[in-house]
């Protein structure tokens, strides 16, 4: 490649990159997803601060004042035959809840304010056994609350007929101090979210900017500024030129967001120390960015090339998703393993999946994050997926020099076999 | 500078779009091209540029090979094409960096030709706010932005008012002046006449007529007269001198015109024979000459021909 090639696909990728950023879309995703970041990263700590519901102790500290805020809503209790023989227990422990005691059984009346939403629920209790009654929903663990305070209750009061008195059953149940500590490397719990995240990125970043390029392609076909860019620069400059803005720009946009979360999760470190899943994020190794980037630029150079050939064969920006849906099937394929994957990292469909190059950038990312891999296995998997990409590179260059200049229906892949052979040995002429 | 094609053939599968063609074209002239639609005029003008190699012939300048990096080309696709979205001076100055310009220069000649074109005031606004017309000056002045030694132009006055067209024309002719060679492929015979020292002329990827227009022409019988009387009255007196065999044999056909009469002869020796006749009529002639067929004449009985044998 000569100095004059070079210059071609750096005006290319200038020129794009330049209109890309320029453009009204890209400027407005990248404000809203970074505000989306800033909103997430401050508001999430007071919120979830404030959801803390203070951990139960049935033993009220007297010299405390404490001001107990009833969050739990109103429970209506229904004790028909005084089973409930400490109330004064009960009401302790449910300490987050405001209960109504009543003689008389579970009826209509109370169903009534519970669906109204006047009151969360009801607890019948009747011959030692008790009855949750609440709204059915998929998000409350309303019933599982209730159920495991009453459990509590029942386990003092057992405790307590034994001879025990309530402190000393305090005593019994205070769960020992057990620290567990991972033997094993890595440990999954640590890195999942900081994985799991930068697979997302990965994902999301790859498909939005390699569909970019073959939207490019299509518009540049369709508004026939191609006749112009074909008899002005070499086909192969103009497409590598396009992937090398596109991604750029789509780097730049990255780096933005990476930058606004990276400053905001330091600001507030205390915090997301503490969020168990989130820890690793903040003490996430050096070389784990390294390799996500280089991950990243092959897989958006292997699946952008593919892109950007399909691209080039279409004659209408609308008929792209139809020509790409294998491309994009293949890719999403590709995430929905490594997703599964991160379940059980070191599992034998994870190890292939790593080394085929099409799932490699997302399956070999989630090993190394979250698992300990050989810088053999890696070097394998990166020198795999390069090669991959050189190949699908040249290919996609022999499809665009000859999709560009056919309108109409997209050729058949057997066509464009053809088409290509014929191609094969007119040198660069 | 010369630029020529040798023996150019070209299939796309199993069809042939260009059989043997040959053309050339010199510094300081325009080349017609012309051909009905599907004759593979677009295909010799992409094998020119490079898009794609032929599958047999040459493409040479000066007799060498022809070396892309070397020579500038200027084209106006017939189908035109920019980015309706970017602003105008940005994608001129694109487009001049790609055919190898830096980019101040670019941005230099791309001022140039929108002065030029009376688009000055349009340099950051996008494409597609413009009218049809004013997008096709655009165009046009792309296609010269990067100074080129060859300027492919194809239907560059469709779209045009007679303002900008004279407008285009005085710039074309300046370019052939300087020294480029200019390849103009249009279907609007009157500009090829009006331009082009030399056609070719292509059907169906075969090559149906070359050479100088003037020769073209000249090789044409020469039995065609044209004839204007001040009277009017004078064309039925001659239409019926034939009628009643008082001009002997000589004459085929007089077809009437608005300004005169076309005689069409047996035979172009018989020329002034069919003068001394008129004389005898004793009308006062205005005008006597050798009509020579229209391009358009010779464009419509070559192509009806080429159909004709297949």
């Amino acid at each position: 490649m000569n100095s004059s090639n070079l210059g071609q696909i750096r005006n290319v990728a200038a020129y794009e990159f330049r209109q890309l950023t320029k453009s009204k879309v890209f400027l407005s995703s990248t404000i809203i997803v970074a505000i989306i970041i800033l909103i997430l990263t401050t508001v999430v700590p007071f919120f979830l601060n404030d959801l803390k519901v203070g951990d139960f102790s049935p033993i009220s500290d007297e010299n405390q004042d404490t001001i107990v805020v009833k969050r739990g809503g109103v429970i209506s209790v229904h004790d028909v035959d005084g089973s409930i023989k400490d109330k004064e227990l009960f009401e302790s422990i449910f300490l987050s809840f405001e209960l109504e005691f009543a003689d008389r059984p579970y009826d209509e009346a109370v169903a009534e304010r519970i669906r109204e939403g006047q009151i969360k629920g009801a607890i019948q209790a009747k011959e030692g056994k008790f009855e949750i009654y609440s709204k059915s929903s998929m998000i409350s663990n309303f019933p599982y609350e209730v159920s495991q305070l009453i459990t509590t209750y029942c386990q003092y009061r057992a405790m307590n007929e034994k001879g025990l008195s309530y402190e000393q059953a305090a005593e019994v149940f205070a769960p020992p101090e057990v620290n567990i500590i991972n033997a094993g490397g890595k440990s999954a719990d640590d890195t999942y979210m900081l994985t799991y995240l930068l697979i997302m990125v990965l994902y999301i970043s790859v498909m939005l900017y390699g569909q970019m390029v073959s939207v490019s392609v299509a518009t540049e076909k369709n508004s026939r500024a191609m006749e112009l860019l074909i008899t002005s620069a070499k086909p192969n400059n103009l497409i590598f030129g396009k992937i090398l803005g596109v991604g750029l720009a789509g780097l730049s946009q990255i780096a933005v967001w990476i930058i606004i979360s990276t400053v905001m999760l330091q600001i507030n470190s205390s915090f997301w120390k503490k969020v168990p899943m989130l820890s690793g994020l903040l003490e996430a190794p050096l070389y784990l960015f390294v390799l996500m980037f280089l991950f990243y630029i092959l897989g958006y150079f292997m699946y952008a090339a593919m892109f950007g050939a399909l691209g080039s064969l279409v004659s209408r920006v609308e008929d792209i998703s139809a020509t790409s849906t294998p491309v994009a099937l293949l890719y999403v394929s590709g995430f929905l393993i490594s997703m599964f994957g991160m379940m059980n990292p070191d599992s034998l469909m994870m190890k292939i999946c790593s080394f085929i190059p099409f799932y490699a950038p997302m399956c070999m990312f989630v090993r190394v994050s979250m698992t300990d891999v050989s810088m053999l296995e890696v070097a394998i998997s990166l020198v795999l997926t390069a090669a991959t990409a050189v190949f699908l590179g040249w290919l996609s260059a022999k499809i665009y020099r000859v999709g560009v200049l056919m309108y109409g229906k997209a050729p058949s892949f057997k066509e464009l076999g053809k088409i290509i052979k014929t191609l094969k040995n007119a040198k660069s002429y | 500078m010369e630029l020529s094609a040798l023996s150019v053939t070209k299939t796309f599968g199993e069809k042939i779009v260009l059989d043997n063609i040959n053309l050339t074209a010199r510094a300081g002239q325009a080349l017609g091209l012309l051909g009905p639609n599907g004759a593979g005029k677009t295909t010799l003008i992409r094998i020119i540029m490079g898009v794609f190699p032929p599958d047999s012939g040459r493409i040479e300048v000066d007799n060498k090979q022809i070396s892309r990096s070397s020579v500038k080309f200027g084209y106006l696709p017939e189908e035109r094409g920019l980015y309706p979205k970017h602003k105008i001076l940005d994608q001129m100055i694109y487009f001049g960096t790609l055919r190898g310009l830096s980019r101040k220069t670019a941005e230099k000649q791309a001022k140039y030709w929108l002065e030029r074109f009376e688009m000055g005031q349009y340099q950051n606004s996008p494409l597609l706010t413009l009218s049809k017309g004013n997008q096709q000056k655009i165009q046009l002045a792309v296609t010269l932005i990067c100074d080129p030694d060859i300027i492919i132009l194809d239907e560059p006055f469709s779209g045009l008012d007679p303002v900008n067209a004279g407008l285009l024309k005085e710039i074309v002719v300046e370019q052939v002046k300087s020294g480029k060679i200019v390849i103009f492929s249009s279907h609007q015979m009157s500009y090829v006449e009006e331009f082009c020292d030399n056609i070719l002329l292509i059907n169906k990827g075969r090559m149906v007529l070359e050479g100088n227009l003037r020769q073209i022409k000249r090789s044409y019988a020469r039995n065609r007269i044209m004839i204007g009387f001040e009277n009017a009255d004078a064309y039925g007196e001659l239409t019926s001198l034939k009628n009643s065999g008082g001009l002997g044999n000589i004459v085929k056909n007089i077809e009437k015109q608005d300004d005169g009469a076309v005689v069409t002869l047996e035979n172009e020796a018989d020329r002034n024979q069919l003068l001394a006749s008129l004389i005898n009529l004793g009308h006062s002639i205005e005008a006597f000459y050798v009509k020579e067929p229209s391009l358009e004449q010779i464009f419509v009985e070559r192509v009806g021909e080429g159909y004709e044998q297949q």
